[in-house]
């Protein structure tokens, strides 16, 4: 009835990665094949992942190391420790200097001891490709944040900044800028997804 | 030539084992298990014998997998892919003199293989997705579990007839969508993604090569899909040479999605071609529909079209599940003698992911 010259195919090809190209705008995206392959995403029993974690030295697992247990459990009793120990000379803080911004800067901070975990896999998922392309539609989010002037979300952007300006520059507090941005990313994904 | 290749490519490979060794220990271990069990029923008639048959559906069969991987420093990652399907009455090997089930089930192998990758790209070893497996099957339409250019995996296994009396030929031996080289026991490396694009290549046994490119971009509107490859047999057959693969898919984000593929295999006085067209539509988040139309010409014998016409409806009521509808007609236009009747088949059934 009709046939088709390889040449024609090759031409047509060509054409789609001439429109790719074109498409400056184009951000890559994760296509996983989906034809004879196993079906993506969550399972029945697995939940989200899609996957019985066997063993992962970061979120633990059915069977986790025993070392690793006992490693989890020690850090959980010292970052508790910690956090006590670090809650009375905050409240004292708070009482003696009348800081209500400091205790919540504070208050903020225990959030991220509690959230390390969490925010170490946002940092392996901003080094993922699919990661790194929602990261710079996030990026391009707060840009437009910047710029909606008057807004709370702005004011609460500078008063971040006046904040950050305070003279804490240690590595740790670096980090802790970095779970800031993982949180308004949170909120950020939360609203997408609504 | 070819010889000297593997040889090089074992000398790579140990050199990233050596370099590994070298590196700090690791940062990261996973270890993980998935799977699938995807089962139908499927009602054939070929114009003399209609059967119900209860089966595996090829499309994409019941299996499990286990998956592995260890992230060490300076951005090295090593990996396992173990990749096992058991399949109880494949839906592509019913054919009508079948009695009772298929013989017993056994473990096929789909994936046993390594990766070591880095920023520069990933290095496979093992039996796996030769570089171009694949690109005759880029599909965005959320219908691949009823119905993809692969239409022999559904029925595959009947004979056509005409008056009563039964070919030698089958629908899987009259049409081919020519996937490259499938999987094979190989050495495979990809390239990293530039802003969309990657790039493949794998030697296996018997001197088969091959190289592909494939596409991915997101243009806000619409998203893109793409790959093509060039197989070359090697000396693992004395008919075929080599294949020419292709295929694209386009999903707007309204649903609407249009899937084109074409491929065309190098072989001694016939060269058969397969052209794939398939308009697809996504609605109300779980559900899928699609038509398609495909023919493969000169596989069966010289000028022979085997013409396929297929719908699939996918509705997904939470995500690990799916149930499906699949019905093709498997036609076939003989150049010698008359046209055997069409072979209706018609498949309803549910994967779940567990």
């Amino acid at each position: 009835m009709f046939k088709f010259k390889p040449v024609s195919w090759i031409t047509l090809l060509i054409s789609l990665a001439i429109i790719a190209l074109l498409g400056c705008n184009a951000k890559p995206f994760d296509y996983q094949p989906a034809a004879g392959e196993m079906k993506e995403g969550p399972g029945v029993f697995t939940g989200k992942s899609g996957e019985l974690n066997i063993y992962d030295s970061k979120k633990g697992g059915i069977f986790p190391k025993d070392s690793d247990a006992e490693d989890a459990e020690t850090s959980g009793a010292k970052t508790a420790q910690t956090t006590e120990a670090a809650g009375t000379a905050a409240a004292a803080a708070a009482g003696s200097q009348g800081n209500a911004q400091e205790f919540k800067d504070f208050q903020e901070f225990q959030q991220w001891q509690e959230e390390k975990a969490k925010f170490h896999e946002y940092q392996q998922w901003k080094k993922s490709p699919e990661g790194s392309a929602d990261l710079k539609e996030f990026q391009e989010y707060q840009q437009w944040q910047k710029s909606a002037k008057g807004s709370s979300d702005f004011k609460e952007f500078q008063e971040y900044q006046e904040w950050k300006k305070s003279g804490r520059s240690s590595a740790e507090y670096k980090e802790f800028q970095e779970w800031r941005e993982f949180k308004a990313y949170q909120e950020w994904k939360k609203s997408q997804t609504k | 030539m070819m010889q000297k290749k593997f040889k090089l490519s074992f000398v790579v490979l140990a050199l990233i084992a050596a370099a590994l060794l070298a590196v700090s220990p690791a940062n990261a271990v996973d270890f993980a298990i998935s799977g699938q069990i995807n089962r139908a029923a499927l009602y054939a008639d070929d114009g003399h014998t209609a059967k119900w048959f209860f089966v595996d559906n090829d499309n994409s069969s019941t299996r499990f997998r286990f998956t592995g991987s260890n992230d060490f420093e300076k951005d090295w990652k090593v990996g396992i892919v173990w990749e096992v399907e058991m399949q109880s009455n494949p839906s592509n090997e019913m054919d009508m003199d079948l009695n009772g089930d298929t013989t017993d089930v056994t473990f096929n192998e789909r994936k046993m293989e390594f990766w070591v990758g880095n920023a520069w790209g990933k290095a496979w070893l093992g039996q796996g997705d030769m570089a171009s497996n694949g690109t005759s099957e880029v599909d965005l339409s959320g219908t691949t579990v009823a119905a993809y250019s692969s239409v022999g995996d559904v029925g595959g296994g009947f004979f056509f007839q005409d008056n009563g009396v039964y070919s030698t030929t089958t629908v899987g031996g009259s049409r081919s969508n020519f996937d490259g080289l499938s999987r094979k026991d190989r050495v495979r490396y990809d390239t990293p993604t530039f802003a969309g694009f990657s790039g493949s290549g794998s030697i296996g046994n018997s001197s088969i090569w091959d190289v592909a490119l494939r596409y991915a971009g997101d243009f806000g509107w619409a998203k893109l899909a793409a790959a093509a490859a060039w197989s070359d047999y090697g000396t693992s057959s004395s008919t075929n040479d080599n294949i020419l693969s292709s295929s694209a898919s386009l999903l707007f984000d309204f649903g609407l999605n249009l899937t084109a593929s074409y491929a065309y295999r190098k072989q001694d006085n016939t060269d058969p071609y397969n052209i794939f067209g398939k308009v697809g539509y996504k609605f109300l988040e779980k559900h899928a529909v699609s038509v398609q139309y495909s023919r493969t010409e000169n596989l069966s014998a010289k000028d022979d079209k085997g013409d396929t016409f297929g719908i699939g409806y996918v509705f997904s009521p939470w995500k690990s599940v799916e149930f499906y509808g699949t019905y093709y007609i498997y036609m076939l236009d003989r150049d010698a003698g008359s046209n055997p009747d069409d072979i209706n088949v018609g498949m309803i059934g549910g994967r779940v992911k567990f």
